[in-house]
């Protein structure tokens, strides 16, 4: 077969391979006139050097990605407003990189550190860790201590930016007088290995009540909480007064949640300005979700990236040429 | 066997429900589907195979028992057990992310697993 006679990947039984002339000039076309990365590539198993290439030629198309200051508690932490997520395509860490995204969630369950981060500053990025004392053992002082520092040993960060309490507190009593986690946190920051206290609280109980209680606290500093189309008014309150306390406020689940509520409503997607293109219109909602002042509420998401149509689609909801193109002001 | 996905309002979001299960969760059957999924990805290392895979683990986590074991039948709806019996299926789900993914994320669970057990 001729490199330049592909088979029609419509009826192919086994992804198919792509020559180099042929990636090339699918890649070409793609940047120059825009689409999926599936329309193009769809049904071809790309090399890995081939996937590299073609999602390190989409910043290109993305345009500077704006910056988010992230809580007021935390100093200048200025952050890309989609967070990498340490569970994504390994394959997809150097264009995200490429793209200036600047944050890694959960970067503490690395074994090793990545290359892409070897070439680069520590400081250029940051980092959290979900540290797993919580929710079931939130009195583990030791636990907390130790997942923390042997993650450092083994992958070689340095130090993290913010200790992130796993799953978050079960209940209010737990959260009050169950402070082992806390402890771990304060130990660690006088040792340097981390700079701030924070939580990814999941919803044992109604968020109203947890963040109320957190708000009271005083010592979280970032709540990740899962906040999407169909987050219900009470808990949006509940974080716009976390939010107006200082705390950088994460979404999670944005897609995940928040596509099937998204997929059964038009009307929004239109709002969006992102007809049919279910996670950027997720991530535009949440991120551009005002509360009672008109101001936004959720200052990042964390999304985890699976696939190259995912990387286009996701960062297409803040790049501000597709933003431009769409007629979508982000902020 | 045909499944469903359970409703993101569950707290166990996003499981596979067997039709006519209600609101059963067989947490053997959903470490079974994801172990076919994890196949299919190690054949084509596409990441998409993994679809709501590192979600379902993330849940299964933080239900582990103290005992390192988990029950095998869970209401999705609200999470509680359906039943005694139990199960350290998951286990076998973490140990393939744990290879899968260069990550520590589960190395806990499956040490409290393995403390506790004399099934593994």
């Amino acid at each position: 077969m001729s490199h330049t006679q592909q088979p029609d990947p419509s009826t192919s039984r086994e992804p198919r391979t792509l020559s180099r002339r042929e990636f090339v000039k699918r890649l070409s076309a793609l940047t120059a006139m825009g689409g999926l990365f599936s329309s193009v590539f769809g049904g071809y198993m790309l090399t890995s050097s081939q996937q590299v290439e073609a999602a390190e030629a989409m910043p290109a198309q993305f345009g500077k990605l704006p910056k988010h200051q992230l809580g007021k508690k935390m100093g200048k932490m200025e952050v890309v407003p989609i967070l990498i997520c340490q569970d994504s395509n390994p394959q997809l860490l150097g264009p995200c990189l490429a793209a200036g995204m600047n944050f890694i969630h959960k970067a503490g369950y690395w074994n090793s550190m990545p290359n892409e981060l070897k070439k680069i500053p520590r400081e250029s990025y940051f980092t959290d860790i979900t540290v797993d004392s919580t929710p079931n053992n939130p009195d583990n002082e030791e636990g907390a201590y130790q997942q923390v520092v042997q993650s450092l040993q083994k992958n070689g960060f340095g130090y993290y930016d913010i200790f992130r309490a796993h799953f978050g507190w079960k209940t209010v009593d737990a959260l009050k007088n169950q402070r082992g986690t806390y402890r771990a946190y304060q130990r660690l920051k006088k040792e340097g290995k981390v700079k701030y206290f924070g939580v990814s609280q999941h919803d044992w109980i109604p968020y109203p009540e947890i963040i109320e209680a957190i708000i009271e606290d005083g010592t979280v500093c970032s709540i990740q909480a899962f906040i999407h189309y169909g987050t219900p008014p009470d808990a949006w309150a509940i974080f716009e007064k976390a939010h107006k306390a200082g705390i950088g406020i994460t979404a999670m689940k944005t897609v995940a949640y928040g596509g099937a509520p998204m997929r059964n409503n038009p009307a929004e997607q239109a709002k969006m300005k992102t007809p049919g293109r279910i996670g950027c219109s997720c991530i535009r909602e949440a991120l551009t979700h005002k509360g009672s002042d008109g101001k936004p509420i959720v200052d990042v998401c964390v999304s985890s990236l699976q696939n190259f149509d995912m990387f286009q689609e996701n960062l297409g909801a803040i790049a501000p040429k597709i933003c431009k193109q769409d007629g979508f002001k982000l902020i | 066997m045909n499944f469903v996905q359970s409703p993101i309002w569950w707290r166990y979001s996003l499981f596979p429900i067997q039709e006519g299960h209600n609101e059963r969760i067989c947490l053997d059957e959903t470490v079974r589907i994801a172990l076919d999924k994890l196949d299919a990805y190690e054949n084509t290392r596409d990441y998409a195979q993994l679809g709501e895979i590192p979600h379902w683990a993330h849940i299964l986590k933080a239900n582990q028992s103290e005992t390192g074991d988990w029950y095998k039948y869970i209401n999705g709806r609200t999470g509680e057990p359906m039943g005694d019996e139990k199960t350290l299926a998951p286990v076998n789900l973490f140990t393939r992310l744990r290879g899968i993914m260069n990550s520590s994320e589960y190395d806990h669970a499956i040490s409290l697993a393995h403390e506790y057990s004399n099934h593994l």
